[in-house]
């Protein structure tokens, strides 16, 4: 059975065009999606997590789905401060659910943003965000910087689908008729096939940034002759390839949300594409990692007032990112509890904050076993949201498209999960039904 | 069988020509009735006035850009914080509330039903889970088409049933209710950073004007027989002369339609200045309405500006980067391919600017000069004149000249050299005001015969109980008791359901959405054309397949069905 | 010597993320890219093994020699090894100092840690299932 269309649930860019070839119940082909995407699909059903599994002594359980969920909810409703982290890989339903959960509990949710592009939202909540859908990009881009992204390695499609490569309406031949540029402090594989490549010291982005803006405003005369190991020739011929664009489109990745001024660099970049609008088109993005990361933005947002590290401990909704991050309160050791959905900070967390997920009840949601489990005390598996599960993802454009269930292995969806807890919770801590 | 009884209610309904009786009103199952049967709920009105539920046809509480407008001010978000309430969800924000911010504090002002003033086809999906989470009121969507390709090749082929095909269709994918045209063909010219500065210019790359994308799709919208007319935010919005613009474009339209408006003109206020710079900006008021007064076929909203800080958000991404280059604020721009554009920033209005104090003016100048109250809506535009909260204080506005007076003596000196303001006498009255606030609505929204806006046997009982007697009260002089009466109802009901009782959500509901689903003249099949297939497969960064927007969104979705004559030329 | 480690994203992380206890993704995300005149400097070639001090830990990772890698600084695929030696600080931020670890890397002879084992050094229970 073929099935088109299908939606991918790996990164940021959430292809809609896979073709899938699903035999005996099982995915057997894949086509259209990259090295990424392919090995989501034909390696999911072998690494699948059989069942709830709970730590017991120096090993581990094979516990039931009742068991699990009743073990969640106690170690919910007890905690007086219980981090809800994670949410990237699962539908925005289950995301509303975890809001709720968040709120009812007064604890913490955040999202794997606070250690991706949650500094992009602090940068946008200092100086907004020029931006706009993909499609624009592709149709009418042509001049393309990747900042501090290396889209060949951590989005294999970005520039088939949306940019050097893509069909363009107002450009005829796309491939000769767009430029590209990348900026970066090593040469990547992207870098390789750059029109021009900038490449710049580590920590190195805001003083570039500060430069080029100083160069549109008309003010190249106090540019030193290297900034941050660019020369100033280059500086400026960058700076004129940005004013002679028609369409200008910059994306950047975690080579500007996790060096040096963290926030401040972005701010940098978006204050530059502010500017070099007074003069042509430009737009800026940010790379997003996760299928729908910015789902969980739009989500919370909407719900509680903010993007990610919403604190309910005070019983209205609070944010203070280095406060309400997930990373800091592991890190203080704050957090008395933790349900981790569909993320690994075992992996991708600083050393501390597992030490302390080690210490504290910890409920991992994760279809496969992770980094994660080892400091978890029990883990869920759920299905596997674009695979045995649908639900709405938001891509990095803020575009949302509706995944598709394909096929059903028996597992619950982390939607169903959620709800679960969600009620039990309710009639545990007296929580009112306002729901209809 | 689930009935409820309201006893001595002080009802005004301008659509059945109540002005004000006291009387009983029966609910049976959502819907009023002649009498009820067996053991019905009782309220006890007690006089109090009781009109249809509030019906705003044009705000801005869901989607992509007013999701934007949060999370990018979390100082907005801290600034109107609550916590949980009984059943009610802690809220976040002032000028964009969050989902149940804004729908427990609509609720609590009487409104019960809500028209998103603009909804990106591509984005819809965005627009219906926020109205899932927007749980007091029905929802309905004004789905954007100024930008939109495929609209644009109908409009050059001067192809009416195509345009009319797919705006049918569009409307049917993305669960959308009607058309909204804002900036058209400035929005297309944003792609590349223009705008358009009059109704006659091309739109580049297309060779079609403003004039004919609207021209077009009124004709269109009237051979689909769609229950709203075209909704439209004329070109030039905010710049000082743009009357003219205005007044050209009122002359667009001829009387298509029996049972409602011909052309929508949104938050007018926006569009109503005359002088040619900043330094002369000046009111035109009079020579707008002037002309509506005299062409039954136009309504309009006012889009009052109130003072104070707020957020400005709109697909007129062009306007909203000119408010950047004004004000330095933090600036976010959002273009949708194929379809739109969008910007949003915050603003101040300052009673110490001479033009903030004029175009706060001109919103009641609009009002008050146009003679029949049914082409007039009560609107801020929320959030871009100020935030809806405030339109109790613009009924006290409109009710009392006192009001007025007071508050331009607080405003900038010259306002009233440079509008009409302080010559007008006129004080709207309760059915005016009711008519601008649910009945004119429900009309100008073709949704009357829903059974919206009025208090009909058969109507749905909607119903806002406000804690006013309005014998017993004079708002010319007590317009203070004007504001605290609209801003808090003793109830508001939703489908025969006590929702609201005394500015607390007392119950959970489910909301509906509603929306259109109109047959394609001439049995086009919009899908199967090689041209409009090519959008998706080489244009679009989305598959045709996974672009419309899917039941389980609209779980409780009403489809509006209509009928398309055959269209003769 | 001293380096500042660079970590990100790349292809072989990205394609096992979700089997991270496996011996494909324990190659790659504890494989340290430098360039060859530290390693000449170091005294080692790739495929051998260094020790990277950091933070008060230190850890053992395998080495591949990389000519597009700065003197002076290396990299680590974002992983379980590269977060072993960043530290819980985030500068009020909430977004820790991924990119720019400060470490001292010697010449090592021990084996890489499976990612079960690393977790138990912090105080978790692998599991082998």
């Amino acid at each position: 059975m073929q099935v088109k269309n299908a939606i991918c649930p790996f990164c940021g860019c959430l292809c809609d065009d896979i073709a899938l070839e699903i035999e005996n119940g099982v995915i057997t082909g894949v086509e259209n999606a990259c090295t990424l995407g392919a090995h989501k699909f034909l390696e999911d059903r072998d690494f699948r997590l059989k069942s709830p599994i709970m730590r017991d002594g120096n090993g581990w359980k094979d516990i039931s789905y009742d068991e699990a969920i009743e073990y969640t909810v106690g170690v919910l409703a007890d905690a007086d401060r219980p981090l809800l982290y994670g949410w990237s890989s699962s539908a925005t339903e289950t995301q509303a659910l975890g809001a709720h959960i968040a709120e009812l509990i007064s604890g913490v949710i955040d999202s794997t943003s606070t250690v991706c592009h949650g500094p992009s939202i602090l940068a946008i909540q200092e100086v907004g965000h020029p931006g706009c859908t993909l499609g624009q990009v592709k149709n009418r881009a042509d001049t393309i910087i990747y900042w501090g992204a290396n889209p060949i390695e951590a989005h294999p499609r970005h520039m088939s689908r949306y940019t050097t490569h893509a069909d363009a309406f107002f450009i005829q031949n796309s491939f000769r008729g767009r430029k590209v540029i990348v900026v970066d402090v090593r040469k990547t594989p992207t870098a390789e096939i750059a029109d021009e490549f900038v490449k710049i010291e580590q920590g190195g982005d805001y003083a570039v940034l500060s430069a080029l803006r100083a160069i549109v405003r008309g003010k190249t005369d106090v540019i030193p002759d290297m900034v941050a190991g660019v020369p100033k020739t280059q500086l400026i011929h960058i700076a004129e390839m940005c004013k002679e664009a028609k369409f200008g489109a910059i994306f950047f990745g975690l080579g500007v949300t996790m060096t040096g001024g963290k926030y401040k660099n972005i701010r940098n970049a978006i204050e530059f594409v502010s500017e070099l609008n007074r003069h042509t088109k430009w737009t800026i993005t940010p790379m997003r990692g996760h299928w729908n990361v910015y789902g969980s933005n739009e989500v919370f947002t909407w719900i509680t007032g903010y993007p990610f590290g919403v604190d309910y401990s005070r019983g209205i909704a609070f944010y203070n990112p280095g406060e309400t991050t997930a990373v800091d309160i592991l890190a203080r050791g704050e957090a008395d509890a933790a349900v981790i959905v569909g993320s690994d900070p075992g992996a991708h967390f600083p050393r501390i904050c597992n030490e302390h997920l080690a210490k504290i009840p910890t409920i991992l949601f994760d279809p496969y076993p992770s980094a994660t489990t080892h400091v978890s005390t029990v883990q869920i598996p759920s299905a596997v949201n674009g695979i045995d599960a649908d639900g709405t993802a938001y891509r990095m454009d803020g575009i949302p498209i509706k995944t598709k269930k394909v096929i059903d292995f028996g597992y619950p969806t982390d939607t169903t999960l959620f709800e679960t807890i969600y009620q039990k919770i309710k009639q545990v801590k007296g929580g009112v039904d306002i729901d209809a | 069988m689930r009935e409820l009884l309201i006893k001595n209610a002080y009802v005004i309904d301008p659509v059945q020509g109540i002005h004000g009786d006291v009387m009983d009103l029966s609910i049976r199952d959502g819907r009023i009735v002649d009498k009820v049967r067996g053991n019905a709920e009782i309220i006890n009105a007690g006089g109090n006035l009781t009109l249809a539920g509030g019906v705003d046809s044009h705000t801005h509480v869901c989607g992509t850009k007013v999701n934007f407008g949060r999370y990018m001010s979390p100082e907005d978000m801290r600034a109107g914080r609550t916590p949980r309430r009984g059943k009610m969800y802690p809220t976040s924000g002032y000028t964009v509330p969050t989902t149940y911010g804004n729908s427990y504090r609509y609720s609590r002002m009487g409104y019960t039903t809500l028209l998103e003033g603009a909804m990106a086809p591509m984005e819809a999906r965005h627009t219906h889970e926020e109205f899932s989470a927007t749980p007091m009121q029905d929802m309905l969507a004004n789905t954007l088409f100024d930008g939109n390709w495929n609209l644009y090749e109908a409009v050059a082929d001067k192809d009416i049933p195509q345009a009319a095909a797919v705006i049918s269709w569009t409307l049917r994918a993305v669960k959308g209710f009607g058309i909204k045209l804002t900036n058209p063909g400035g929005t297309e010219a944003w792609g590349f950073g223009d705008d358009l500065s009059g109704i006659d210019e091309e739109v580049p790359n297309w060779g079609i004007t403003p004039r004919e994308i609207i021209t077009t799709s009124i004709e269109a919208c009237e051979m689909l027989h769609l229950p709203h007319s075209v909704h439209l935010h004329c070109n030039n919005l905010g710049m000082p002369g743009n009357f003219k613009t205005t007044l050209q474009t009122l002359d667009i339209p001829r009387d298509m339609n029996p049972d409602r408006q011909t052309l929508y003109l949104t938050h007018l206020q926006f569009h109503s200045y005359g002088g040619t710079t900043w330094g002369s900006f000046k009111s035109e008021a009079p020579a707008i309405t002037n002309v509506i007064n005299n062409k039954p076929h136009i309504a309009f909203d006012m889009g009052q500006v109130m003072f104070g800080r707020t957020m400005t958000m709109t697909a007129d991404g062009p306007m909203e980067f000119r408010l950047y280059t004004l004000h330095h604020n933090k600036w976010s721009n959002h273009d949708v391919e194929l379809e739109t554009g969008s910007g949003v920033i915050p603003v101040y209005y300052d009673r110490k600017s001479l033009v903030n104090s004029v175009m706060w003016a001109i919103g009641l100048e609009l009002a008050l000069l146009t003679k029949n109250p049914w082409q007039v809506m009560l609107t801020t535009d929320n959030p871009n004149g100020g935030p809806f909260v405030k339109y109790p204080e613009i009924i006290a506005l409109l009710m009392s000249q006192k009001c007025r007076e007071a508050e331009l003596a607080t405003v900038h000196k010259k306002t009233t050299e440079r509008s009409s303001l302080g010559t007008i006498d006129r004080e709207l009255n309760f059915e005016e005001i009711a008519v601008m606030t649910r009945a004119g609505q429900a009309k100008a929204l073709g949704l009357l015969n829903h059974g919206k806006g009025h208090v009909s046997e058969g109507a749905e009982a909607d119903i806002a109980i406000y804690p006013i007697k309005p014998d017993h009260i004079d708002p010319s002089i007590q317009y203070d008791d004007i504001i605290s009466a609209f801003q808090q109802s003793l109830y508001t009901l939703k489908d025969g359901i006590i929702v609201t009782r005394d500015g607390e959500v007392v119950t959970g509901l489910p909301n509906r959405t509603l929306w259109v689903d109109v047959p394609e003249p001439d049995g086009i099949d919009i899908s199967k054309s090689p041209r409009f297939v090519e959008k998706f497969t080489r244009f679009y960064s989305m598959e045709l397949e996974n672009y419309p927007v899917q039941n389980e969104y609209v779980k409780r979705g009403v489809a509006l069905k209509g009928k398309c004559e055959n269209y003769i030329q | 010597m001293r380096f500042i480690i660079n970590t990100g994203r790349t292809v072989g992380q990205g394609s096992h993320v979700d089997r991270k206890n496996s011996p494909e993704y324990i190659n790659e995300a504890s494989l340290i890219r430098m360039n060859p005149v530290d390693l000449m400097k170091l005294g080692i070639e790739g495929g051998e093994y260094v020790r990277a001090h950091a933070d008060g830990v230190s850890l053992t990772l395998r080495v591949l020699e990389d000519g597009t890698i700065e003197e002076g600084t290396a990299f680590l695929p974002l992983g379980p090894y590269a977060n072993y030696l960043v530290s819980g600080g985030t500068h009020s931020t909430g977004m820790p100092d991924f990119k720019q670890i400060n470490a001292d890397i010697e010449p090592d002879d021990q084996k890489v840690l499976p990612v079960s084992e690393l977790m138990r050094l912090l105080g978790g229970v692998p599991y082998a299932g």
